[in-house]
């Protein structure tokens, strides 16, 4: 079933959401076009029970998806849409119709306005999540409508972020009132778009490789080249299989907190040295407009910094290592990274893609 | 082996220079603020150049009879660094003043020197670089832009891309055939000053990642040049281009091209009043890095000054600083992203996504560094 979600996504973006259209509409096009796309082909609510009338993907299924939104660079937050759609089906709440987005870090307030900045896909978004600050990660959240009045461009070149502002806090919206890990959340979805985007660094630098040559032969052919692709292809496989992890499922359409946080750091941590591997085989042409890698970089590089960068994320589980009174390393990761692998009355040993 | 850098100092007549230089730049930054100078130096405006070149700043290693200020490599490397430190806006003149006009003074004619080295002095003549073409980036030897005798002088057809600044330059020094073909490598090889007003001349700007155009490329139909197009020997432009390449390796533009992010960033954090230790950790990092460079490459300057073609240390120091120039906006982008509610003001955030974009190429243009570190390579006796 997965793979079928996954199989009709692939060929829509495809399809919908070709480079062209992508720079379209990081140009400033709109997206309402490619959007009416999405929500026609009813894969928008992929991730909302089948009782409810989705597709019934959990989150587990829906890594894969959200890797597709980075493989496409589709400038459209339909991962996010995704998780908040079934989130809100969950608990009982109707979710707007239109993309969503997430707002990237808790609402900073000053005399009485409401204010994200740098949101991710803000300028594209027609609703965002926006959530207070609370140590219990629970408060209640709204979503909030976007318009071009709240709407602030951030300056930076290509970029779907935007700075967001209600000179009041609205009292529109939809309350969510049920207590959910945002950041969590958002964290595993990015760590996701970015195993996708850095599939197609990886596809178009080794097809580039392979088709470039100087002195006679191919670039991939000189060792200085390989040496690079080999550590762009180990990057891009851990980051892959940290954010398939990242995904795990804690309650229904929340991702374990340990795990998001490994796959964000990992992502994070990756994605500097891909995209400068890619740009380094590529040479000057990887550096024009024209050309598709930079759709793929650019991203790669918000990314990494979008709900926080590596050194964030490491702090997490630097700070829940260090609490435990675990023995030793293994026994503190197994249960924690690895439920299901370690020895014990909750073990079950049968959880997919344990490597036990 | 490659030999030692040793340290040197800069001798007294150069570092005289600084204080007026720096009270100019101080000028212009107080009118543009350093957000907008995150370009460096690729950031191109005539008149600045104009002004520096009124200042005598342009063109200050060729001699005063032509036009120039007749000091040596170290008073250049004293100006352009306090340029450089303050990211002012030098690519107009920069070709020109780094390498086309010491290229002409070593190579050209007597009529060549009088012509070109008084209008770069001025900052009238505006040069780029044509060596790169579509099928010979690394493997410049490989080049096709050939140039054939012609009644007058030469007949030119061909292609150059990547050429920085080609479309608001006035002549172009090109690295063309002009006898045998691709399998003779470095023999037939020339340089050519190529008017780029010539009729048959096209230029078509290419657009980058973060939407500037500032590279080109530059068609060549039949285009007909005099006799004294030839810049230095007919077949002697392989020699050239490597003595050029030392040139355009080892300055200080090596190493201080994310400065104005790094000190956007300072700025950041001395407001903000304090910094954890991880950050000032960073701060110090690039700090030590940055001292190191610059006293290899005051030391580069030094051989360069002495007449030496130091190609591999130049090499290295441009390596080596490349790196560092790339290092500053990862590792910022990772330290302010450790703080995921700090808010970045709007001016950092830009500088900041536009090196990160742009840095790339630090290492790529003026040679890969896969390419440098094969240079490097063959100077330790390796290959
Ligand atoms: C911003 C910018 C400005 C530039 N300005 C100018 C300019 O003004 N004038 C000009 O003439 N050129 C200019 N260039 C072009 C620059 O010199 C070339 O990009 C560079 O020489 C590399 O050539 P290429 O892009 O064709 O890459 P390629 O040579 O195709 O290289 C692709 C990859 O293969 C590697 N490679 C190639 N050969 C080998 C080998 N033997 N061993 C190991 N690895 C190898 C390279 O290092 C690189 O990683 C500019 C480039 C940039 C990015």
């Amino acid at each position: 079933m997965d793979s079928l979600l996954h199989d009709a996504l692939d060929r829509l973006l495809a399809a919908a959401s070709p480079p062209g259209t992508v720079r379209e509409i990081e140009a400033g096009g709109t997206p309402q076009a490619l959007w009416r796309q999405i929500v026609d082909s009813g894969l928008a609510d992929a991730m909302v029970e089948e009782a409810r009338g989705g597709g019934g993907a959990r989150l587990d299924d829906a890594f894969s998806l959200f890797a597709l939104c980075g493989r496409h660079a589709l400038p459209l937050p339909l991962a996010h849409t995704l998780a908040v759609r079934s989130l809100c089906a969950r608990t009982g709440v109707e979710a707007p119709n239109g993309p969503i987005a997430i707002a990237p870090h808790p609402v900073a307030s000053a005399d009485g306005a409401l204010l994200c900045r740098h949101v991710p896909y803000g300028r594209v978004a027609q609703w965002v999540v926006v959530y207070q600050d609370s140590p219990a990660a629970g408060a209640a959240a709204r979503l909030l409508p976007v318009g071009v009045e709240n709407c602030r461009d951030t300056g930076i070149h290509g970029s779907l972020q935007a700075h967001l502002r209600w000179s009041a806090p609205p009292s529109s919206g939809v309350v969510l009132a049920a207590p959910l890990p945002w950041l969590d959340i958002a964290a595993a979805i990015t760590a996701a778009q970015m195993a996708g985007a850095m599939e197609a660094v990886l596809a178009l630098t080794l097809r580039y490789a392979a088709e470039r040559s100087q002195f006679g032969r191919p670039i991939g052919s000189f060792q200085a080249i390989q040496q690079q692709l080999a550590v762009l292809a180990e990057l891009s496989m851990a980051t892959r299989i940290a954010a398939e992890l990242g995904c795990r499922e804690a309650a229904p359409g929340v991702p374990d907190p340990l795990l998001a946080a490994a796959a964000k750091a990992t992502a994070a941590e990756a994605a500097g040295t891909v995209a400068s591997i890619a740009h380094a085989v590529h040479a000057a042409i990887g550096i024009t407009e024209e050309y598709d890698l930079q759709l793929f970089t650019r991203r790669l590089l918000e990314w990494r910094t979008d709900y926080g960068a590596a050194g964030f994320w490491q702090r997490r589980l630097g700070d829940a290592l260090l609490a435990s009174s675990a023995s030793s390393t293994l026994e503190f990761m197994l249960p924690a990274l690895f439920p299901g692998a370690a020895p014990g009355p909750a073990s079950d040993d049968s959880q997919p893609g344990d490597p036990t | 082996m490659i030999e030692l850098l040793p340290i040197c100092g800069l001798p007294s007549h150069s570092a005289a220079l600084r204080p007026a230089v720096r009270a100019f730049v101080r000028e212009y930054c107080e009118r543009v603020p350093l957000e907008a100078r995150a370009r460096s130096w690729m950031d191109f405006d005539a008149d600045f150049s104009r002004a520096l070149a009124r200042r005598g700043w342009v063109g200050l290693t060729l001699p005063k009879q032509y036009g120039g200020a007749g000091l040596d490599a170290f008073s250049r490397f004293v100006v352009i660094e306090e340029l450089l430190g303050s990211s002012a806006p030098v690519a107009a003149h920069w070709i020109a003043d780094r390498q086309s006009g010491p290229l002409i003074l070593r190579f050209g004619t007597e009529a060549q020197k009088r012509f070109f080295l008084p209008r770069i002095c001025r900052a009238e003549a505006f040069f780029c670089i044509g060596m790169s073409e579509p099928q010979s980036g690394s493997d410049l030897a490989s080049v096709r832009t050939r140039a054939t005798r012609s009644a007058s002088g030469w007949r030119l057809n061909g292609q150059k891309i990547w050429t920085t600044n080609a479309h608001r330059s006035h002549y172009m020094i090109a690295l063309v055939r002009t006898s045998g073909g691709p399998e003779d490598r470095h023999k037939g090889l020339s340089q050519l000053i190529v008017d780029l007003a010539a009729p048959g001349v096209s230029v078509r700007q290419i657009r980058d990642l973060t939407g500037d155009a500032h590279f080109n490329e530059v068609f060549f139909d039949d285009v007909e040049l005099g006799e004294d197009a030839l810049i230095g020997g007919e077949g002697a432009g392989w020699e050239q281009v490597t003595a050029e390449l030392a040139f355009e390796r080892s300055g200080p533009e090596r190493f201080y091209s994310s400065i104005a992010l790094f000190d956007l960033w300072l700025a950041y954090l001395r407001a903000r009043g304090g910094a954890d230790t991880a950050t000032r950790e960073l701060a110090g990092r690039v700090l030590a890095r940055l001292m190191a460079l610059r006293a290899m490459s005051v030391s580069v300057t030094a051989m360069l000054a002495r007449g030496d073609s130091p190609v591999v240390a130049a090499a290295l120091v441009k390596d080596l600083g490349t790196e560092l120039e790339q290092f500053i906006p990862h590792a910022l982008a990772e330290s302010l992203g450790r703080e995921p509610g700090q808010p970045i003001p709007d001016g950092l955030a830009q500088a900041l996504a536009y090196v990160t974009q742009i840095c790339p190429t630090y290492s790529l243009r003026g040679g890969t560094r896969e390419i440098l570190r094969g240079v490097i390579a063959r100077g330790l006796g390796l290959r």
